[in-house]
């Protein structure tokens, strides 16, 4: 069967690149993409469990951006959210965190957030990739996080 | 006199010639010092000092330093060089050495400040006074005078004069080199006035002495977090550092100092033999009773004026539930003693218990004590305590140099539910306490040994109980209370983890307090702790939501928290998703996720996918449901609640439970009304704000005045204070700048030059008291949670604008990407158009310059000119907010004079400086606009241009490879500039701009709005409107929207229904050049026209109703606002009764209301 990776990620050119290096690394695999918070947390809690691999941004849109005041509303740490609920709901898919960001809101650093993401959830949580849109070393270090799982 | 043998001489002799040796080794004086500050006997360093003053005549002045400075200047004005003491110890006995000479001083000072401290709690102000001036007189002035005086200035109401004192000294130093204690003194100033903010006090120390460049300043910021604020910062692992900060100024307050810091390190557990031995020396030298604690650490038995026997008295007739007799001993005691806080509270406690509303302790009524006492009976007394803790806590702050200080402090962290343990208090009483036998002794046998060195103690009923709290034992009821032995008996059985046989104590306990509600507080706080550790986690949940709705109160103290972690340590299993742990969750937990997490779960045990749907759906009694759904109404549970699609359907989902909640008709049904408001007018922003696509600056300027300022209360106050004091007076007022002051400024840290204070005192005080206000409320509006800068860095700042440009390029293979900070060439060109390694090269470097050039302006853009300015870190920032000395001045007056026209509340000056904040933002954003259009375009069209020219004919022969490259970098270049001015237009504010709406949609909009709120009630009749729509300026939206809902509210509500139970309604408009005409019918009772056409007359013409109608609703709101916030007194509303039929007319005249407003090029 085939095997599932879910993207969250609200940057359509980071997503591109996401959905690209699926297809050049682990061809094997089918993507589903979700771009808001709502839409991603709805996507782990009801079918998560269905997913082999879940390449997690951090911040992101609350809810799908149609164009309309829906788009006033962020949640900076919308990644770190999902991670509790999956918790919460016993979801052990394995999740990378793949950021563009090196802080957060209130100066938190992607250092510190990894630190308790280890911490908090170290049956699925596997590391992070810093995403850079200059260079193209975010995809060694996600073929490597990725061939670990 | 004792005669020294010859061994000792010999070794004082050797002693003296070692120090003396070493004292001239330095070239440092102030080294050479501190090098005599390793002999660890007082009796020895004495004798080395006088050896070396014979070489050094200046020796002793300088060991001393000014002990008796005759004004502030005098005190401020040494400056020493200070070396990092050796230890506590050596700093004490350094100060004993010459302490011992003016021992008469000290103690004709202490009685003073005993006395002052007495006088001022029974409120004799005059008499206060000359015991100041007194002391000024004889030893001179000192931190200790002065906060002193500030303190009556501001209980005796002569704050003005207060304020004049203050500014006075800073006028007299501001030329001068001074030290530390000038700062000092001015925040002992503010922590003296009595509408400080305490939270805010303890937040700013935090925050102004956090810049530490040096040792120095490290150490220094600690002694000004003890100095100020000794309670909270107890637990500091060195105290010696506070010895010698407070070393420069008068001999008073080294002293009080060094008592401060033995107790500390009492609290600390670090009361070793060499310290007891130190407050006995110093005790030996003042017979200071606040020393008594320490030895009683030590000592067996004491001398007998320790053992207060009226104290104890009040605490045995208390304990043996004579109420009315501890009253009267109580009012007696103050009289002669009103600084133990224990009989205040006691006292408070005793009218309690004994029934009576509060009464005196002292027959003047504005003495601070009996203002003390009030507080203390209402934090007891009160169901929701929360602002008399919050009043109690700004007194403790004001009396903080006081004996009491230490009580009061532990009084009001445990009201706040802080963690606090009764050690901090009890080395500050003075007195033989029972307390003092469980909280400073770990060992039982030493605390059983300290009770029984009080005389009466067998007879005593207090420590007869306080025994068998040490030992474990129960009381058996008879002489002693049972408000002593119920909780007794409890907490000795929970101790003994019985806790059903606890919990029923608790429980009857409870039952038995009926009119008292800190043991009701107690009683719930306790069984619901039993439940929770005998396992029973959800039933003593149930059991808070049941007292919740009952007793709410006295759920208050309940450990929340405790309970809390103890189910997300267990990921919420094993306890059932019922509506009682979504009360509990959504009422306690501070985490969003959880709080949806458990309101999902509970949804899906009801099998609904949204929590409205559960109206109608639940069978618990509607009191528990609207608790509920109360609670429910909130963003942050509702934001992670996944099955909400969007905003707007969050607003939906809001609007549905509120309308549940207004129809339940509670007493609560006004605040539901008003969140119905506020929700219907999110809706009514949401549908007609922008495309928010363009504009991402964007900042939550409601709930930063709703939850961030409410902490400027106490520098609000002193601002219209000073406003008055400046303007109808024009006194001229100094006060220190502390942004641009630096507070022991030295390169070189300890052991450098001597270290000066570079304080930047201002003679506007007003304007940096205006600045402070809005530098804090800006600080609030760019970084905090809701702030600008926070939106800024994930909308814009974070990838955002970089993937908006670099992915074009990339695409087009025109920029290169980066490996271990190289530029990697591309192969595409070479293998596309099969060029030669030397073209290839050339391409792939005019690539790499290009890549590199334009990687450098978009990483200038993000991080150098998209930020907050910052002379010295973002000199290139855009967003400017400085404001210079003329704007400073203008807009302390404007907002000043804006403020107190319309009431002078602290709310109304932080929205002025909000909207200020708003139009400076407007400004930077221009700017920004400005900058991407102009210079940064150009910037990147110079860049497309090199790398045309770098691959022009010149460098590629013509052919295929040049024409597309030529073509690719037109075609980018274009897609460059479109995408520029896409970001370009996202430098526009969201969120707090509406559109221009269309009149026709609006009034469409608001009228099914309202109808909506009331779907209850059926309707029947549609909005008619004739004429030409027009777009009706943002700025009027909200007013149009909220005049038309309360006319068709008001129809809806009062109209008479007919036979079908439908009532119906008339809602024509006519829109012409000028006006739009609005005619609204509905029925009215028959036979009632008289009578409602003079309520309409009376409100109407009523002019008090017209200018109070601020939040109100009705007609009287309708006419505020067709006249004053449409600014047209032409306006016009009608209303009249006639024939069964209620008629309104209103004429809105449109003329500013039209908006002229062009397209703009973001549109």
């Amino acid at each position: 069967m085939c095997k599932k990776v879910l993207v969250i990620e609200d940057n359509e050119a980071k997503l591109n690149k996401l959905r690209q290096f699926c297809a050049d690394y682990w061809p094997g695999y089918q993507v589903e993409c979700r771009s808001s918070y709502n839409t991603a947390l709805s996507e782990v809690v009801h079918r998560g469990k269905f997913y082999d691999i879940i390449l997690l941004d951090v911040s992101m849109n609350t809810y799908e951006v149609n164009g309309d005041a829906s788009d006033g509303e962020q949640e900076p740490l919308a990644g770190a959210n999902i991670l509790r609920f999956m918790k919460l709901r016993k979801i052990n898919v394995p999740v990378i965190v793949v950021t563009m960001y090196e802080s957060f809101v209130d100066g938190i650093r992607i250092d510190r957030l990894d630190e308790g993401f280890r911490a908090k959830y170290p049956e699925f949580y596997k590391g992070y990739v810093y995403y850079n849109l200059k260079n193209e070393d975010w995809i060694n270090k996600l073929n490597e996080l990725m061939a670990g799982i | 006199m004792t005669k020294t043998s010859p061994q000792n001489s010999k070794r004082n002799f050797q002693l003296r010639q070692k120090y003396l040796h070493i004292f001239f080794s330095y070239t440092k004086r102030s080294s050479a010092l501190h090098s005599l500050k390793s002999i660890v006997d007082i009796e020895s360093l004495r004798e080395v000092q006088k050896s070396i003053g014979t070489f050094v005549p200046t020796l002793k002045a300088e060991i001393e330093g000014c002990l008796f400075p005759a004004d502030f200047k005098e005190l401020c004005s040494t400056l020493v060089s200070f070396v990092r003491p050796f230890s506590l110890q050596s700093e004490l006995i350094w100060l004993s050495s010459y302490l011992i000479d003016y021992q008469q001083e000290l103690h004709w000072f202490l009685e003073k400040k005993e006395r002052f401290e007495q006088k001022f709690l029974l409120g004799e102000f005059a008499d206060c006074y000359d015991i100041l001036e007194e002391v000024k007189g004889k030893i001179g002035v000192s931190l200790w005078y002065y906060e002193s005086m500030f303190l009556l200035y501001e209980y005796w109401d002569k704050r003005k004069e207060g304020d004049l004192l203050m500014s006075a000294c800073l006028e007299q130093t501001k030329d001068a080199d001074t030290n530390h204690l000038q700062s000092l003194v001015y925040m002992l100033h503010l922590r003296s006035t009595t509408n400080i903010s305490p939270y805010k006090f303890d937040d700013d120390l935090d925050s102004l002495y956090k810049q530490n460049k040096t040792l120095l300043h490290e150490d220094y910021y600690r002694y000004v977090l003890f100095r100020l604020n000794m309670f909270n910062n107890l637990r500091q692992e060195e105290l010696s550092f506070n010895m010698m900060f407070e070393s420069l100024s008068a001999l008073v307050d080294r002293y009080l100092m060094a008592v401060n810091v033995i107790k500390a390190s009492a609290v600390n557990e670090k009361l070793d033999d060499e310290l007891i031995a130190r407050a006995r020396y110093l005790y030996s030298k003042t017979d200071d009773k606040e020393l008594l604690p320490l030895l009683a650490k030590d000592s067996k038995r004491m001398k007998a004026s320790y053992y207060n026997a009226s104290f104890i008295g009040i605490l045995d007739s208390f304990y043996g539930g004579d109420y009315q007799r501890t009253v009267q001993l109580c009012r007696e005691y103050v009289k002669g003693d009103a600084s133990l806080f224990d009989v205040l509270v006691v006292y408070c406690r005793s009218l309690v218990y004994l029934g009576q509303s509060y009464e005196g302790i002292y027959p003047l009524p504005n003495a601070p004590v009996n203002k003390l006492c009030s507080r203390i009976y209402s934090v007891l007394t009160e169901k929701d305590n929360h602002e008399t803790v919050y009043s109690l806590y700004q007194m403790n702050k004001n009396l903080y140099g006081f004996h009491l200080a230490a009580s009061m402090h532990v009084f009001v962290m445990k009201e706040l539910n802080e963690p606090v343990e009764d050690r901090y208090r009890v080395y500050w009483t003075s007195c033989f306490d029972p307390d003092f036998a469980t909280s400073a002794y770990s060992d039982p046998n030493a605390a059983v040994e300290y009770l029984n060195s009080y005389p009466d103690c067998h007879a005593s009923l207090v420590c007869k109980a306080t025994l068998a709290r040490i030992e474990g034992s129960e009381l058996q009821s008879g002489t002693i209370s049972n408000n002593v032995v119920t909780p007794h008996n409890a907490t000795v059985k929970m101790a003994n983890e019985d806790y059903a046989a606890a919990y029923q104590l608790w429980s009857d306990f409870y039952d038995a307090s009926e009119a008292w509600l800190p043991n009701r507080q107690k009683a719930v706080r306790n069984m619901v702790s039993c439940l929770h550790k005998s396992g029973q986690t959800g039933q003593a949940i149930t059991l808070y939501v049941d007292c919740l709705l009952n007793d709410q109160a006295a759920t208050l103290k309940v450990d929340t928290d405790a309970i809390i972690k103890s189910l997300q340590d267990n990921l919420y299993e094993g306890i059932r998703r019922n509506i009682d742990l979504a009360i509990f969750m959504g009422l306690n937990c501070k985490d969003g996720v959880d709080k949806s997490f458990i309101l999902l779960e509970y949804c899906e045990t009801k099998e609904v996918t949204l929590p409205s749907e559960l109206i109608g759906k639940l069978d618990e009694p509607l009191d528990r449901q609207e608790v509920f759904f109360a609670i429910l109404d909130d963003d942050e549970t509702l934001r992670h609640y996944f099955n909400i699609p969007s905003l707007k359907e969050r607003l939906n989902e809001r609007l549905k439970i509120i309308n549940y909640l207004v129809k339940l008709d509670t007493p609560n049904k006004e605040v539901y009304q008003q969140r119905q408001k506020e929700v219907e007018d999110a809706l009514l922003v949401y549908r007609v704000s922008k495309n928010l696509n363009e504009g991402k600056i964007y900042a939550n300027d409601q709930a930063i005045l709703k939850y961030k300022l409410t902490e400027i209360d106490g520098l609000f106050k002193r601002f219209m204070r000073l406003f008055d004091m400046i303007v109808n007076e024009h006194s001229r007022i100094y006060v220190i700048d502390f942004k641009h002051s630096t507070v022991l400024y030295t390169q070189d840290g300890y052991d450098g030059e001597k270290v000066k204070s570079k304080t930047s005192i201002s003679e506007n005080g007003i304007y940096e008291v205006f600045y402070s206000l809005y530098d804090y409320v800006l600080d609030k509006f760019l970084y905090s949670e809701f702030g600008l800068v926070a939106y800024l860095s994930t909308r814009v700042r974070h990838g955002e604008l970089e993937s908006k440009l670099r992915p074009e390029l990339a695409q087009r293979n025109l920029i290169l990407s980066m490996k271990d900070n190289t530029y990697q060439d591309t192969s595409y060109w070479r293998e596309q158009y099969n060029l030669s390694p030397a073209e290839n090269t050339t391409v792939n470097t005019a690539l790499a310059k290009f890549s590199r050039d334009f990687d450098a302006e978009v990483i200038d853009l993000i991080k150098e000119r998209l930020q907050i300015y910052d002379r010295e870190k973002k000199p290139k920032g855009l967003f400017n907010y400085t404001i210079d000395e003329n704007e400073l001045a203008h807009k302390t007056m404007e907002i000043g004079i804006l403020t107190k026209d319309a009431g002078g509340s602290r709310e109304e000056f932080c929205r002025l400086v909000i909207k200020w904040l708003w139009q400076k933002t407007e400004v930077c954003l221009t700017e920004i606009r400005h900058y991407i259009a102009g210079e940064f375009t150009e910037k990147i069209n110079g860049l497309f241009e090199t790398l045309k020219a770098d691959l022009s004919t010149e460098a590629l022969p013509v052919g295929h490879a040049y024409s597309f490259l030529q073509a690719t970098i037109a075609e980018a270049s274009s897609v460059i500039a479109s995408r520029l001015k896409t970001i370009e237009c996202w430098f526009n504010i969201t969120g707090t701009k509406l559109d221009d709406v269309d009149i026709k949609q609006l009034t469409y909009q608001v009228c099914n709005n309202t109808r909506t709120t009331y779907n209850q009630i059926k309707v029947a009749g549609k909005p008619r409107i004739d004429g030409e729509s027009f777009k009706i300026k943002s700025s009027y939206v909200l007013h149009y929207a909220d005049m038309l809902s309360n006319l068709v509210a008001n129809m809806i509500k009062h109209g008479v229904a007919d036979e079908t139970g439908t009532k119906a309604i008339t809602l024509n408009f006519a829109i012409s050049d000028k006006m739009v005409a609005m005619h609204f019918e509905n029925k009215v009772e028959t036979g009632q026209e008289e009578h409602l056409n003079q309520i309409f007359t009376e409100k109407l013409s009523s002019k008090a109703s017209f200018f109070n109608a601020e939040g109100g609703s009705g007609i009287a709101k309708v006419n505020k606002i067709l006249r004053a916030d449409f600014q047209n007194s032409d306006n016009e509303l009608k209303i009249w009764a006639e024939n069964g039929t209620c008629v309104t007319e209103v004429k809105l005249f449109t003329e500013n209301l039209r908006s002229n407003v062009q397209e703009s090029a973001c549109d």
